[in-house]
Parts: structure tokens; sequence; C-alpha cells
């Protein structure tokens, strides 16, 4: 007779045990849906929530990190995370099954049940050790992931300069210089897992023969409820093994996405409300990685004339324009924004619409359309117009309008013609100020004298600052010239 | 238990679990007894029903 409580239950009868089978079955596919679900859940939160503090992060932090490991841990990372969060709650769950049939084996025949479970002792502490072990792989594996992701990021955006001056030999060096690194550990993680391999299997080999030496005196039947239990337990608790060895597999990937959920975010700003007027720097102080680059600068960007700002290289002439957009916060000093009713904002509160053109356009691959106005929010007529401003209509009629394609960054068009894309795209965003970062280097002379001409136009209407370490480019727009003296001493 | 608190952070910072995880978690885990007492029952009804059939009947 085992276990005389299951009389309570009735006979057993073919189609009762049939049934009970296929309800078991269909909760355990539900389970796995919603282990599914909650997995879907965590990466589509994580990932919109790490992405959103890359993007709203606070500048003066971002700047300083490698867009690759940002990818990494987006793409790469995350499914692991996924995957330790999911394992968690699955070793629960396996827990929580491998509990509930041990003691329901302890009320079949408990001398057998305790037996079988002081075996599990040795092999417990065994994997303890080896997880231990395959975490810091983990770790140290997940540190070599991230570093050959923004390798191969900064490797790859190289690309074409590579290809020209033939240096490809040594980009593909150094985009794969971490790989060895990163398989290395996972070699050392394969041994691991062979070793838990061999644990599982020997751990059941003593767990049967020590229920055929123990159990001589039960009845069959005991011994075979027993048996069954203790199997199925057994499977519970292997598939928590195997759970475990996620878990310490995956560990490695929970600091990337650390890294990128705690960025601390811009702190809020009110819009202007009204329309900007002219922006003003009152005595601005900013240091730099231990060094003073701006030491009580101050300057007006009104309409009327060009304010040029040039300077030696690292004299600040890019900080000066971030500290202009509100995007860097003055040590001493202040930014302030004149709006058209008079009135004076602090740029610390207020977010004035700041377009900002570097050297290095940002153009998706994608229409004319598309680059100038993503949201799809404008007008053509609008659109033309910002082009017609930029001095970017011509090229742009000639390449098919607005529906006509764009590669990757633009590299379809000319540097000049690029920047002028850029500077329509600013337009277009109803931007109050324009911020040039040396937009003319690397144009012939043509392609210089046509964007000077179309930025001296525009800054007779709007607020404009250019900076550049070729002031003659600009000559030609009769610009205010502000230079900044540069040799930045350390910061005290 | 110190990558567990690391996983927490990342999901709180993130806004998880909110109330759809929640959900899903409360009925993972109300299922997953009933799940391993059904498994373990349908085993035992089994070696029962097989025990049964193997013991000669009286007479």
């Amino acid at each position: 007779m085992i276990g005389p409580w299951l009389d309570a239950f009735g006979p057993p009868t073919p189609g009762v045990v049939g049934l009970l089978f296929l309800a078991k079955a269909a909760l355990a596919a539900a389970l796995i849906l919603i282990e599914t679900a909650i997995g879907i859940v965590i990466r589509r939160r994580v990932q919109a929530a790490c992405l959103e503090r890359v993007v709203l992060g606070r500048w003066d932090v971002l700047r300083g990190q490698q867009v690759g490991r940002w990818i990494g841990a987006l793409t790469e990372e995350l499914p692991l995370l996924t995957r330790y969060v999911t394992s968690f709650f699955s070793a629960l769950y396996l827990l929580i099954s491998a509990a509930l049939l041990s003691v329901m084996a302890a009320a079949v025949a408990p001398t057998l049940a305790m037996g079988l479970a002081a075996l599990a002792v040795p092999a417990w502490l065994a994997l303890k050790a080896l997880y231990s072990l395959q975490s810091r792989l983990a770790r140290s594996q997940a540190s070599a992931r991230q570093g050959l992701a923004a390798d191969l990021t900064e490797s790859l955006a190289g690309i074409f300069q590579a290809k020209a001056s033939g240096e490809t030999a040594s980009l593909l060096r150094r985009a794969l210089r971490r790989q060895a690194e990163v398989f290395q550990r996972e070699l050392q993680i394969g041994w691991t897992l062979g070793v838990l391999a061999a644990i599982n299997p020997l751990a059941m080999g003593a767990a049967l023969l020590a229920l055929a030496a123990w159990g001589g005196d039960a009845s069959a039947a005991s011994f075979g409820g027993v048996g069954v239990l203790a199997f199925r337990a057994a499977t519970s608790v292997n598939a928590l093994v195997a759970t475990l060895g996620t878990l310490t597999r995956t560990v490695g990937s929970l600091k990337p996405l650390d890294d990128l959920a705690i960025i601390p975010e811009e702190p809020p700003r009110e819009p202007l409300g009204e329309r900007l007027v002219s922006a003003r720097l009152e005595g601005a102080v900013y240091s730099q990685g231990g060094r003073r680059v701006l030491d009580g600068a101050s300057l007006v960007v009104e309409p009327g004339r060009l304010l040029l700002v040039t300077g030696p290289s690292g004299s600040g002439k890019t900080t000066l324009i971030n500290l202009l957009a509100g995007l860097f916060a003055p040590e001493a000093g202040r930014v302030v924004y004149r709006g058209a009713s008079g009135a004076e904002h602090d740029a610390s509160s207020r977010r004035a619409r700041v377009a900002y053109v570097a050297q290095d356009v940002h153009l998706f691959s994608g229409t004319v359309r598309e680059n100038l106005d993503p949201d799809g929010a404008l007008a053509d007529e609008a659109l033309w117009r910002s082009l017609e401003r930029a001095g970017a209509a011509e090229f742009v009629r000639a390449r098919g309008g607005l529906t006509s394609a764009l590669a990757e960054f633009g590299r379809s068009l000319s540097g000049g013609e690029r920047r002028r894309l850029a500077v329509a795209r600013a337009l277009a965003s109803e931007a109050d100020l324009l911020a040039l970062d040396e937009v003319t280097n690397g144009l012939d002379d043509a392609s210089k004298a046509a964007l000077v001409a179309s930025i001296a136009e525009l800054a007779r209407e709007m607020p404009v600052v250019a900076v550049t370490h070729d002031a003659a480019a600009f000559a030609s727009a009769s610009p205010r010239v502000f230079t900044l003296a540069g040799g930045a001493r350390p910061a005290p | 238990m110190n990558s567990l608190k690391l996983a927490y952070s990342v999901l709180k910072r993130c806004g998880l679990p909110d109330a759809r995880m929640k959900l899903l978690l409360a009925t993972y885990y109300l299922l997953t007894p009933v799940g391993a007492a059904l498994d373990g029952l349908a085993w035992l009804q089994l070696v029962r029903l097989v025990a049964a059939e193997a013991t000669p009947r009286p007479g």
C-alpha cells in the first residue's frame, strides 16, 4: 500500500490517470507561455528605457562613452539579461516543484526519501563551486564582448577612410582585437559545462544505487512510488541545475545594462515659449578633464551679423557652442536667452531650439524628405523653403526632389551638399539659433564660398554662431569675430 | 545575491515590474504548485494503477 492518503482520490482508473496527465500537460504549456510573455515584457521595457537614457542622458556624461558599447548592451546583452531574470523565475518554479514532489515522496516512504535527500548535499557543494567559477568567467566574457562591440563600431565607422588609404588590414586587426579574449572565456565556460554534465548523471546513478540498497524491505509499490517521485523531482532538480547555470553564465550582462540605466537624465528644462532673439554668455567658466577650457567668456549671438568664434584647437570653441545650446552647464557665469517679448530666461531652466550642424553631418539612409522632416509633419512647400534658404534646393531638385534616396550618413552627397542639407534640416525644424561647428572643413573653395554666402544670408534674420579655425573662409560674410586664446590651464 | 540585487535595480530603473508583469508573475506562481501537485499525483496514481493490476485478486 502506498500513501494511504491517496485513497481520498478514489481508486485509480486508466481514465482518471489519463485526465490527470492531460491537465498536467495543459498547465505545463500555460506556464511556458507565461514565461515567454514575461521575457517579452522585460526586453521591451528595458530596451526602450535604456535607449531613452542614451538619447535623453546628460551630454557631458554621454560624450566620453563609446557608442559601440551601447549598441552591444542594447542588442547582445539585453537578451542575456532577460534570460537571467526569466531563469531566476524558472529556478523558483523548479524549486517549488522539486520541494513539493519531495514532500510527496516523504509521505509515501519517509526513510527512503530522506536517504535520497542526503545524497544531494555533496552534489550541491560541487555545483556551487562550479557556478562560482562560471559566474567569474561570464563577467569577464561580458566585459570582453562589450569591448569587441566598441572596437567593431569604432573601426567600421572609419571603413571608407581605411579603404582609401589602403589600411584595411590594420582596420581588421583593430576590429577583431578582442575576439580572442571573448572566445577564450567561452571555451573556459565550455569546460565547466562539461564537468556539470558529468555531475548530474553521477548523482542520479548514486541515488538509484542507494534506493536499491536501502529499499530492501520496502514493498514493491512504495519502492515504485518513491522511485517515480524521486525521478520526477530529479527531473526538476536537473532543470534547476541547468537554469542556475544559465543564471551564472548570463550574470555578466547585468553590468553593461546597469551602466546604461544609471546614466543621469538631463535636468528638465521648459521650452522657451517664445521666439529667441539673442543668446548671451556671461563670464562662463567651464573645465573638462581637469583642464580649465573657458575662463570667463562673454559674448552675444543675435540676428544681423554672423558671430564667428575662432581659436586654436582645444581652445574651447565647441565647448562654447555646447554652453550656448544649454547642453553643458557653466561652473560659473550663466547663459541667457532673450525672447521676442524682451524677457530674459536662464538656459539652466529654459530650453531654446538650437540647431547644431557639425563637420560630420548626421544623415540617415532614406529619402531627402525623411531626413529633413523625420516625423512627416511638414508640407512640401515648407521643406522647399528651407532648402532654398540653405542654398540646397538646386542640387536636391537635380537629384530627383524630396523623394530622392540618400545613402547612409549621406554618402551619396558631396561634403558641401551634406552640410547644406543639414542646415536645411535645422531651418525646417524652426530652430531659433543656428550653431555651426567647423562646417567649411574639407570643402573646396567654390563649395565653401556658396555655403558661407547661405550662412551670411541666414545670419541677417536669425542668431547664427560659427566656430572655425579657418576664419579666412568666412571673410566674405563680414562676421563679428570672437577669438579664444587657447592654452587651457589646469582647473583649480 | 549581489547579482540579483543588480538585476532588480536595472529592472526597477526601467519601471519594472509594472502591472502587467506583476499579473503574469502572480499567475505563474499560482499555477506552479498546482502543476507540480498534478505532476506528482498523476505519476503516483499511475503506479497505484499498475500495482493494483499486478496484485492477485482474492479468489
